[in-house]
């Protein structure tokens, strides 16, 4: 459940942008004249951002992204801690920060089917004003 | 249970797109046709088009309900540059008028598709239930 919609969340996320040279971002800069097409991609990934970055706040908020990051750099000083790489070895580089979105969206989206499961209440959108 | 997938959203579509080109469409066969040009049946037509006017008022609800103004803002300017991108590679053109129209209509009726589907896409990516509160006065 949760590996699905991180999946999700990875592919939108590394499409728009990834430092290996083939993301949409790169694909605008490379080109000289902005075509239809990209621009119809654009703003279809920008949608996929929006849908998935609105769905992911709504489940955890504020408290819950503090939470899941708090979470991530816990797993990386335990894996310190267990000696599989040192302090040194972690560098802030643009994959860790998406790896860090990728992970705070995945778990936004599946936060509401947790909950439901722990406790059986479901997160209720209001329809908008 | 049920899960949604994309044979419910196509038949979303699919009712949808027969409601908007049912109404009108630039071509023939259209309730702006039957009253425009066939005289008479007149208790008919007012049964029709009360008819299509509930179907377009529960369509149009569900999806200002469910997408909201940024949804349908951003999925307008998706399928704008969609045709744009289909009359840049002359699949439409767009010059004949009643291309144009019909594209509109197609447009405004896939809107109406991915409002009533969008609740439960929602529902199955992140889990989340859309609501209406009945017992208080919505302004939609």
């Amino acid at each position: 459940m949760v590996a699905k919609r991180t999946l999700l969340c990875a592919f939108v996320v590394l499409a728009a942008y990834n430092p290996s040279g083939n993301s949409y971002v790169h694909w605008i800069l490379s080109s000289e004249h902005i075509s239809p097409l990209q621009i119809c991609i654009g703003i279809a990934l920008l949608t996929a951002l929006v849908i998935l970055t609105r769905m992911a706040y709504l489940s955890i908020k504020y408290f819950g992204i503090v939470a899941f990051s708090l979470l991530i750099m816990m797993s990386i000083t335990f894996c310190v801690g267990l000696g599989l790489f040192a302090f040194q070895d972690v560098e802030i580089t643009a994959y860790m920060v998406q790896f860090w979105a990728i992970m705070i969206l995945g778990f936004g989206n599946t936060w509401a089917f947790v909950w439901k499961r722990i406790s059986g209440e479901r997160d209720v959108v209001r329809s908008p004003p | 249970m049920h899960s949604f997938g994309i044979p419910d959203i196509v038949a979303r579509w699919l009712t949808a797109t027969c409601l908007v080109l049912g109404t009108y469409n630039p071509y023939a066969l259209s309730y702006v046709h039957w009253i425009r040009d066939v005289p008479g049946q007149h208790s008919m037509k007012v049964l029709v088009g009360v008819t299509l006017l509930i179907l377009h008022v529960v369509a149009i609800l569900s999806a200002t309900r469910s997408l909201g103004m940024i949804g349908i803002g951003l999925l307008t300017a998706l399928f704008a540059s969609a045709a744009w991108t289909l009359i840049d590679h002359h699949v439409l053109d767009v010059e004949e008028p009643r291309v144009f129209i019909l594209t509109l209509l197609i447009i405004l009726s896939t809107l109406y598709g991915l409002g009533m589907s969008w609740s439960h896409l929602r529902n199955r990516i992140a889990g989340q239930v859309d609501s209406t509160d009945v017992t208080h006065n919505s302004p939609i």
